[in-house]
């Protein structure tokens, strides 16, 4: 393959696999800007989202994007659930009471999904999700364009939530002070469940796209996890239009380093770069915090 | 309490000992080694207040280092005393830097350097990539308890130094407010790397023997995260900042994990850590030692009355 194609192609990919974290550092870093909380499950739900999709399409048998809408609805479930039942009631006790809340949550998840699914490394696919299209010299598989147009739906949607909406009013208030939104009127344990409801829906989203593009297994959580929060600390915590921009460059770093440097320094470098980003500028290179 | 503590620690070690029962002794170095692990996180956790979670950091440079000097001619003794020196120095290397974020953002910082220093083995030929370095039988299974035992006691006695010296008041001042602390005449970016420093040692020693026990170290089991997870469940589950809390909910986990792991399967087990965690944190956040709070306080104070506080190297307060 020419040199140009080749990296013509290596920025294609890393495009879309930037379009998936950035879905799933978005929803981290919703919670983490409306509740303060660190989700540190949240690659566990992405698996989640990974395994629905599975379980449709190859335990069930049905088209694999019917998973799409059963891993929103789950995750949207026990988001809702979670934060409304349990997460509230923490959430005001000893300050690092949620964080190791989640911390357990990370324990048990992975080992429920392999109890129920096995530890294998899977993938889901159909016959015509991996047929090929050349657009101009870049050839992609269907299921990346699936990826590609369900990613880019599911930002600008959240985007609109949260810029145009009154829900998204009262998270963006509660995020720069929880007192004077709770004065103003604004019910902020409500918020918090739905905020935790719609992070989770982004995570099983992402979770579903990367089972059609990507292959999974059920102790990868922990690395999405790292690999989200390397985007929300590089991106600014709590500030969703950051996570959108580093998702993207990291999922181009990462299609980079693959290509030209062999994928055994994939997560070597990006580890690196999320501890010279955190002792650097805590706040994020994009300079805009909390 | 102390005192009875650590006996009871070299009785239950002599026993196993003498039983010459493989399956006793698996269990008792085993609980060993975890006595120090968790002592070793509370240092940090506990007492300073620092979330870590790539503790086990410390756990693998202590394996590696030992393996590493082992299997180039140095006697297993000086080997196993360089794995302390090695995790001591990353300590104050990592934690100068690193020490001056807070909470989460700590804790994230020292989870990606543990799965950073993960990946830099799995790409090291000398240190044996992804396969790990096999070491050949030194120590028998007796001289590894025995060593693991010395080990908890070392974690144990220097956690009950830390609570009753004028060091251990320094890094509560430093968990209860930095900056005060700061006013108050407390060094504390010297204190709290100290105590990253002091948290290293028990768990590279531990790593250290774990590599003669094993005999044979890869990064997927001396870095892997869980080991960082269990510290955590038993560190919490007894009560962060209190030896004994920590020794309570250390032993509640061994046998809880031996007896899910015989009987059932190791996801159960790590299912049910995960759900222990989560039930600690909503219904019991400061650990099982607080509502023994009164009377392990009252026996002490029993204790104490006994004997001289010049024999305890401490002083009383005016």
């Amino acid at each position: 393959m020419p040199s140009e194609i080749l990296a013509l192609q290596t920025i294609v990919d890393g495009v879309i696999l930037g379009l998936i974290y950035a879905l799933a550092a978005m929803g981290l870093s919703l919670a983490f800007g409306v509740m303060h909380i660190i989700n540190v499950a949240h690659g566990d739900f992405i698996i989640l989202g990974s395994f629905l999709t599975y379980t449709v399409a190859s335990i069930i048998g049905l088209d694999p994007l019917l998973g799409v809408p059963l891993a929103l609805a789950v995750g949207g479930l026990i988001g809702y659930g979670l934060q409304r039942y349990i997460v509230n009631r923490i959430i005001e006790g000893p300050p690092l009471a949620s964080l190791v809340f989640f911390f357990g949550l990370a324990i048990a998840l992975p080992n429920i999904y392999i109890i129920i699914w096995g530890p294998f490394s899977r993938s889901v696919t159909a016959p015509y999700l991996s047929a090929t299209y050349n657009l101009g010299p870049v050839s992609l598989s269907f299921a990346k364009i699936v990826a590609v147009v369900i990613a880019v739906a599911a930002i600008v949607l959240t985007l609109t939530i949260y810029y145009r909406t009154k829900l998204g009013l009262a998270m963006r208030a509660t995020i720069q002070n929880r007192q004077a939104a709770l004065v103003f009127g604004v019910n902020i344990y409500s918020v918090y469940s739905v905020a935790l409801a719609i992070s989770l829906m982004l995570a099983g989203l992402a979770g579903s796209l990367i089972a059609m593009t990507l292959a999974f297994s059920p102790v990868q959580g922990a690395l999405y996890t790292l690999l989200s929060f390397l985007i929300v600390v590089l991106g600014g915590m709590g500030y969703i239009v950051g996570s959108l921009v580093a998702g993207l460059i990291m999922g181009l770093i990462q299609s980079v380093t693959a290509t030209y440097l062999g994928s055994a320094y994939v997560y070597a470098i990006m580890f690196m770069l999320l501890y010279i980003v955190l002792l650097i500028s805590p706040k994020g290179i994009l300079g805009r915090g909390v | 309490m102390f005192i009875i503590l650590l006996a009871s620690i070299v009785i239950v070690s002599i026993a196993t000992a003498l039983s010459g029962s493989t399956y006793a002794i698996r269990f008792a170095t085993n609980y060993m080694m975890w006595i120090a692990l968790a002592q070793s996180l509370n240092t940090i956790t506990g007492y300073v207040g620092r979330v870590d979670f790539g503790h086990v950091l410390f756990f693998g440079i202590g394996a590696y280092a030992t393996a590493y000097l082992y299997l180039n001619g140095v006697p297993w003794y000086i080997a196993l005393l360089a794995a302390p020196a090695a995790a001591a120095l990353a300590a104050v290397i990592l934690g100068f830097p690193t020490l001056r974020l807070h909470g989460a953002y700590f804790a994230i910082a020292t989870w990606s350097f543990a799965e950073a220093m993960k990946q830099i083995v799995y790409n090291t030929e000398a240190l044996g990539s992804s396969f790990g370095l096999p070491i050949p039988p030194t120590l028998g299974y007796i001289s590894t308890l025995a060593l693991m035992t010395l080990v908890a006691i070392f974690a144990l006695s220097m956690n009950w130094a830390i609570e009753r010296s004028r060091l251990g008041l320094a890094f509560n001042a430093i968990r209860g407010n930095e900056l005060v602390a700061s006013t108050a005449g407390v060094d504390v970016v010297r204190y709290r790397v100290l105590a990253y420093a002091l948290s290293a040692i028990p768990a590279a020693l531990a790593g250290g023997i774990y590599t003669f026990w094993i005999s044979y170290v890869y990064p997927d089991d001396v870095f892997h995260g869980l080991k960082t997870d269990q510290m955590f469940v038993m560190t919490l589950l007894g009560g962060a900042g209190s030896f004994i809390g920590v020794f309570i909910g250390t032993t509640i986990v061994s046998i809880v994990y031996e007896i899910l792991w015989t009987f059932f399967s190791e996801q159960l087990y790590l299912v049910f850590l995960g759900v222990m965690l989560m039930a600690i944190v909503v219904f019991m956040p400061n650990g099982v030692a607080h509502y023994m709070g009164l009377r392990t306080y009252s026996a002490r104070r029993l204790l104490y009355s006994l004997i001289p506080p010049q024999l305890l190297g401490y002083r009383k307060k005016e």
